[in-house]
């Protein structure tokens, strides 16, 4: 008979088989299904290696167009050539059917379809450009703008062209060459030589154009003299910077319109056809050729437009600058005064002698005090109903059916942008005065135009309503008591001379003296801010002359007297 | 005394039915006339219309002009407006009113039998155009906004279903007359609207509560504002939230008063949020359970103000 202990350890160790046997099919089981996993995994990767291998390459070698699929090139190629056509257009006639801003959405359409349809990876640069115009959309005409003033000595239409050409994204020619150049299709190599023979022809024509335009000397026995060649570089690379320091004033702007979201946008007023202000025009010489020992002069026509008030103009005309520069003499007059609207003619005269042979460019500036005026419309409502209605989410300007809901600053045509903008448009007030601690800020911009140079503010004249009064100001206001309205005015403490290539920003804080009165009984109440500039502005203007040593006098030969028969006499 | 015949009670049964007819059918007659212009009345989602006269203000005008303001006032809605304001917001820098009446009160009646179209008026303001300030400038351009603040209410009146057994748990002891629905409305000639009814039971002690959800909704193109509060709205005056969108409900149920919540002053106190939302009403008198299902009017009243205005540029120009 079994003994019962010896059967319960049986029993333990048939149990513990059993468990074993167990495990080791569960363990076998998880292997198999890690193998499987493995396997799986591995495929999945042999696939997806395949694709990938694919996508390279097909970016390395541009494998959409090889195969016989130049659909998406030929859509690029197609779209940059539209995009191209509409700026030539744009350029021809001045004008595009369809507003500026329309003319962008365009744009970055196509180079966003560019960047789609090409291949990899010029759609990259597809995407790089699309970003560009979409994110600094105003860059482009910018850039453009200041290449063309770069070459003011009036280039060639065909010079325009290139430049147009050169700063399109859309047909950006390292994009197309790159492109073309990679592509083993007979289409995209006639291409690529076609435009590489196009833009040889402009391009040749464009130097020829900028050659002429330098005024080298060119008539016989006039050798090339270092100096005036220099002065002609001189010229050119003046107008770059000239051109820089524009492209920098509009980059200024557009980085202030960006920073502060188009705070200080103004517009000019309606009504005024013509600007307003002082131009130099038409400058020319009095003769085809000059010798340096006869008078030069150069004609010149300023032409002025003013408001009510006459102007008076302080015309100079130099030629070369520092130690080299020679001043000539404005005739009648250098003191022109202009009235409403006038054209007066000048000389610009320089004795003999005193300009050197070779090329020389005569420049004249006219300074003169000019007025801008601006005003801006502001919103002003009790802080608690702007809060209500904010928390209500109600749009107040719907509610109150309000057209005008970013008033922008409206100032007179002038040489100067003169803007004025507050941090909103609807700024909420409570009634108590303390309670206002964070009063709104004005800020006032005066900038420059491109056609000449702001030279001082004499004076800036801020207007604010009788219940607005300014807390401080940089740079520093004065008070200058009330007007007959009973406006408080303020005037700058300091004339500015200094800092005014990019405009200058102007920042009031102002106080409420007495908000009941400024809100009335109008669920919103409407007030204005007035600002009048007074400045000297500084325009100038320049011709080439190329001035000719004298021609040397023969010496009269004296010929001895001869007979009719030629025979010497005896 | 003769004992009526069988033919004299039957003439007098017939008689009795043809009294009964005439009296029931000239009821229904009467009834269903009232109910067609009832709903003609209260269609629409419009209450007061504010319009500018063509050339008054005119487009343009020169400096030290006096011009007129003319807005003319149609009240399309269903309800009448009794102290409505008109407030004139001027451009004080360019123009002025005549003794600064920039502020009128108008009645309005709204929709009736009588009045299918509601009552029309104009109102004139006498204005005058200020110098140009700026001396350099030709001419500018001046707004003129004119804003309404007015009392309105909507009327509803809609049968509903009321069925103890609302879970059907009792399905087939009994036909039953109606069954209980959502309600989908249409307009009901105001800017604010119920556009849907929800009828809610609940059970409580074994009696049936019968509530409703009522969502309520602006369709107009204002501002729905309390209704004491249209000095203030249309003044300048510190403004809590609570002047925005807040319409009052009060609702019957048959005959019987019906408890809004929340409540302000024994009156629901919706608020409009993003222009709608919904208020909880319930009957006062629960029913036991058990009760058949029958039809009865549910009748909703909302109280509110309504704020509305309308501008015009004017063009100053320089003498």
């Amino acid at each position: 008979m079994p003994n019962p202990e010896e059967e319960a350890v049986e029993e333990a160790e048939i149990e513990e088989t059993e468990v074993e046997r167990k495990r080791e099919v569960i363990e076998e089981e998880e292997l198999k299904e890690e193998r499987k996993f493995r396997e799986r995994l591995l495929g999945l990767l042999k696939r997806t290696g395949k694709k990938a291998q694919d996508k390279i390459y097909g970016m390395r070698h541009g494998a959409l167009w090889e195969r016989g699929e130049p659909s998406g090139y030929a859509v690029f190629i197609i779209l940059g050539l539209l995009v191209w056509l509409i700026q030539i257009f744009k350029y021809r006639f001045g004008t595009l059917p369809i507003t500026d801003p329309w003319w962008y959405v365009l744009n970055a359409f196509v180079l966003l379809m560019c960047a789609v349809f090409s291949p990899a990876p010029y759609n990259t640069l597809g995407v790089i450009f699309f970003l560009e115009i979409v994110f600094k959309p105003w860059g482009l005409p910018y850039l453009q703008r200041t290449l063309i003033t770069l070459l003011r000595t009036e280039p060639s239409k065909i010079v325009h062209m290139m430049i147009y050409l050169f700063t399109l994204p859309g047909f950006w020619p390292f994009w197309l060459l790159y492109g073309l150049r990679e592509s083993r299709s007979r289409l995209a190599h006639i291409t690529l030589n076609t435009y590489i023979i196009f833009i040889g022809v402009v391009f040749l024509f464009g130097v020829g154009e900028l050659g002429y335009n330098l005024q080298m000397p060119r008539s016989p026995g006039v050798i090339y003299d270092p100096h005036t060649i220099f002065e002609g570089f001189h010229e050119m690379l003046n107008n770059i910077r000239m051109g820089f320091v524009g492209m920098w004033r509009g980059g200024t702007r557009w980085v202030i319109d960006t920073a502060t979201g188009g705070l200080y946008e103004a517009r000019v007023e309606e009504g005024e056809k013509e600007p307003l202000g002082i131009t130099l025009e038409e400058l020319m010489p009095a003769n085809p050729l000059f010798y340096t020992d006869e008078e030069v002069i150069v004609w010149g026509t300023i032409h002025g437009r003013t408001l009510d008030k006459p102007v008076t103009v302080n015309l100079s005309c130099w030629v070369g600058q520092g130690e080299n520069k020679v001043m000539g003499t404005i005739w009648p007059s250098n003191i022109v005064e202009i009235d409403v609207e006038d054209i007066k003619d000048f000389e610009c005269r320089f004795e003999p002698g005193q300009l050197r042979a070779g090329n020389n460019i005569v420049f004249v500036g006219a300074e003169y005090p000019f007025t801008t005026m601006s005003y801006l419309k502001a919103y002003f409502m009790e802080e608690t109903r702007l809060r209500s209605l904010r928390r209500e989410n109600i749009d107040v300007f719907d509610y109150l059916e309000i057209e005008d809901r970013e008033p922008r600053a409206v100032y007179t045509s002038g040489p100067v942008e003169l803007s004025l903008a507050t941090t909103k448009p609807l700024m909420g007030i409570f009634r108590d005065r303390d309670k206002n601690k964070f009063t709104p800020v004005l800020s006032m911009l005066v900038s420059g135009g491109w056609e000449g140079k702001l030279k001082e503010i004499t004076d800036l004249t801020l207007s604010l309503p009788p219940q607005i009064e300014t807390k401080s100001c940089y740079p520093e206001f004065e008070a200058a008591g009330k007007d007959s309205e009973g406006r408080n005015v303020y005037h700058l403490k300091q004339p500015i001379t200094e800092e005014l290539d990019q405009g200058r920003v102007f920042k009031c804080f102002m106080d409420i003296t007495d908000p009941n009165a400024l809100l009335g009984d109008f669920p919103v109440k409407v007030v204005y801010f007035r600002l009048t500039a007074d400045y000297v502005y500084y325009v100038t203007s320049s011709i080439s002359l190329t001035l000719y040593e004298p021609p040397e006098e023969l010496e009269p030969v004296e010929s001895e007297p001869s007979n009719s028969n030629g025979v010497d006499e005896p | 005394m003769r004992k009526p015949s069988f033919v004299d009670k039957q003439v007098w049964l017939v008689v009795a039915c043809l009294i009964v007819m005439l009296t029931t059918s000239c009821q229904e007659g009467s009834n269903r006339d009232i109910d067609i212009d009832y709903d003609k009345i209260h269609s629409g989602t419009e209450g007061l219309v504010i319009s500018v006269v063509e050339g008054a203000p005119p487009s343009e005008v020169l400096e030290e002009q006096e011009f007129q303001f003319i807005a003319k006032l149609e009240n399309r809605g269903a309800a009448d407006i009794k102290g409505g304001i008109l407030k004139l917001i001027l451009d004080e820098d360019y123009i002025e009113g005549e003794g600064d009446n920039t502020e009128l009160v108008f009645d309005l009646g709204g929709k009736t039998v009588f009045n299918p179209k509601g009552d029309t008026q104009l109102f004139s303001f006498n204005l005058r155009a200020k110098q140009i300030k700026e001396e350099m400038s030709t001419l500018h351009d001046s707004e003129i906004i004119l804003a309404a603040c007015y009392r309105y209410h909507t009327e509803v009146r809609k049968d509903v279903c009321i069925d103890t057994d609302y879970f059907n748990i009792n399905q087939g002891s009994k036909e039953k007359v109606c069954q209980v629905t959502s309600l989908n409305l249409g307009s009901q000639g105001a800017p604010v609207e119920v556009f849907m009814i929800e009828p809610k039971f609940t059970t409580e002690h074994s009696q049936v509560v019968p509530q409703f959800l009522i969502h309520i909704r602006n369709v107009g193109s204002g501002q729905v504002i309390k209704e004491d509060s249209l000095v203030d709205v249309c003044g300048s005056s510190e403004l809590e939230s609570e002047a925005w969108n807040t319409v009052y409900v009060t609702a019957k149920l048959g005959n019987q008063p019906m408890v809004c919540e929340p409540s302000e002053g024994g009156r629901g106190k919706l608020r409009l949020k993003e222009g709608e939302d919904f208020i909880k009403c319930r009957a006062q008198t629960p029913l036991t359970e058990g009760t058949p299902s029958y039809v009865t009017v549910l009748n909703i009243n909302l109280t509110y103000g309504y704020t509305e205005s309308i501008s015009k540029m004017v063009r100053i120009n320089r003498i």
